[in-house]
């Protein structure tokens, strides 16, 4: 977990698998803010400044490039906060409250204000 | 025509800036990542000294680095000391950054951004994957100093068998020496395997392990491959410094 200390809005949450029987490691997903423009799906060469997620993908290993590589915008989430809490769900973190003592009371907060946000 | 018009001229309009905070631009230009996001790259108009622009990255380049790597001994360090140094690039805590002329803005953007790169890929000095050559550097040895002793690579004594490969097979006189390279919890206990049906199938052989590290395998799997082998090394600067004696011996 990072967040740019100039640009809060710079940050990154991300899985890292470390395989026993082989060398290195491999970035199963990855939250990133809108740090910057991503390249993502083929026929959309160019992403703009949105946040994005890497999941490493089979066809990548196959032809042997970065797992990761290649970002999709999503609107999951536009903080760090909400990052942390999409991220938990995703990788399925059922003792999130032991490390994140208030992951729960975040979750509930990013729900009020989204319904704050549909009401305005 | 401003600075940043004539960078544009000079990059073939294939970029552009996105203001990041006031006085901070975000140069978009097609330089990625393998990961396919583009390098962060920033130009600071005023804080450059003497009218000079700064190119920077605000740390992202190391908190990109630290998902995998850490600079975290000396020895890393002074290669990442030495990437900056080479390339004329500056470092404020974990900032990479460089100033320049307005005039001089195009090459050093893409000398930083090699920098940048370079810096990236400090990952690839982890070091599990730099012992992933241990496999080479054995290879490297033998033939370079062993070839007398006649090496055959990648033999199967057992001809039915070709689950059970020696690493490398020495035809000498009395007996042969069958060495295996060992990495690993599950290549030692393939070596193991081999050398015992070797001995079930009474095949006349001397077994030689050579080992990464000896003591970074399991305690059993120590025992088990010390009571099978013949002969042990217990890494590869012990077999550097002793392999040449012990096959003259042999082979005497």
């Amino acid at each position: 977990m990072r967040i740019n200390a100039r640009f809060q809005e710079n940050f990154s949450i991300g899985l890292e698998y470390l395989p026993k029987d082989e060398r290195g490691s491999l970035c199963l997903l990855r939250c990133n803010g809108p740090h910057g423009i991503f390249l993502g799906n083929p026929a959309v060469p160019q992403q703009h400044f949105l946040p994005h997620l890497h999941k490493a993908k089979p066809e990548n290993i196959t032809l042997g490039l970065r797992p990761e590589k290649g970002g999709e915008a999503t609107r999951e989430y536009v903080s760090y906060p909400q990052a942390l809490v999409y991220f938990l769900k995703t990788i399925r973190v059922t003792n999130a409250e032991e490390f994140f003592p208030n992951i729960g009371q975040l979750s509930l907060n990013l729900e009020k204000e989204d319904q704050n946000h549909e009401l305005s | 025509m401003s600075y940043l018009d004539v960078l544009k001229e000079q990059f073939n309009n294939q970029i552009a800036f996105q203001e990041k905070r006031p006085g901070v631009l975000q140069l978009i230009a097609p330089l990625y990542h393998e990961d396919g996001d583009m390098i962060d790259i920033f130009l600071e108009t005023g804080n450059g000294q003497g009218g000079k622009t700064r190119i920077c990255d605000y740390g992202m380049t190391l908190m990109r680095l630290s998902y995998s790597f850490d600079i975290d001994t000396e020895n890393k360090e002074r290669i990442f000391h030495r990437i900056l140094a080479e390339n004329q690039i500056g470092e404020d805590k974990g900032n990479l950054y460089v100033d320049v002329k307005p005039e001089g803005l195009y090459p050093a953007i893409l000398q930083f951004a090699q920098a940048v790169a370079k810096v990236t890929n400090m990952r690839l000095y982890k070091r599990e994957i730099i012992q992933s050559l241990f496999y080479e550097l054995l290879a490297e040895f033998i033939e370079e100093s062993l070839r007398n002793f006649n090496p055959r690579p990648s033999t199967f004594p057992i001809e039915s068998r070709d689950d059970l490969e020696v690493d490398y097979q020495f035809d000498i006189k009395p007996r042969p020496v069958f060495l295996f390279g060992v990495r690993d919890n599950a290549k030692a206990r393939l070596a193991t395997i081999s050398c015992l049906e070797f001995q079930r199938s009474k095949i006349p052989f001397k077994s030689f392990v050579v080992h990464e590290d000896f003591e970074n395998l399991g305690r059993k799997d120590r025992s088990r491959i010390t009571s099978a082998a013949d002969k042990q090394f217990v890494s590869l600067d012990d077999f550097r410094e002793n392999g040449i004696q012990t096959f003259e011996r042999e082979a005497a």
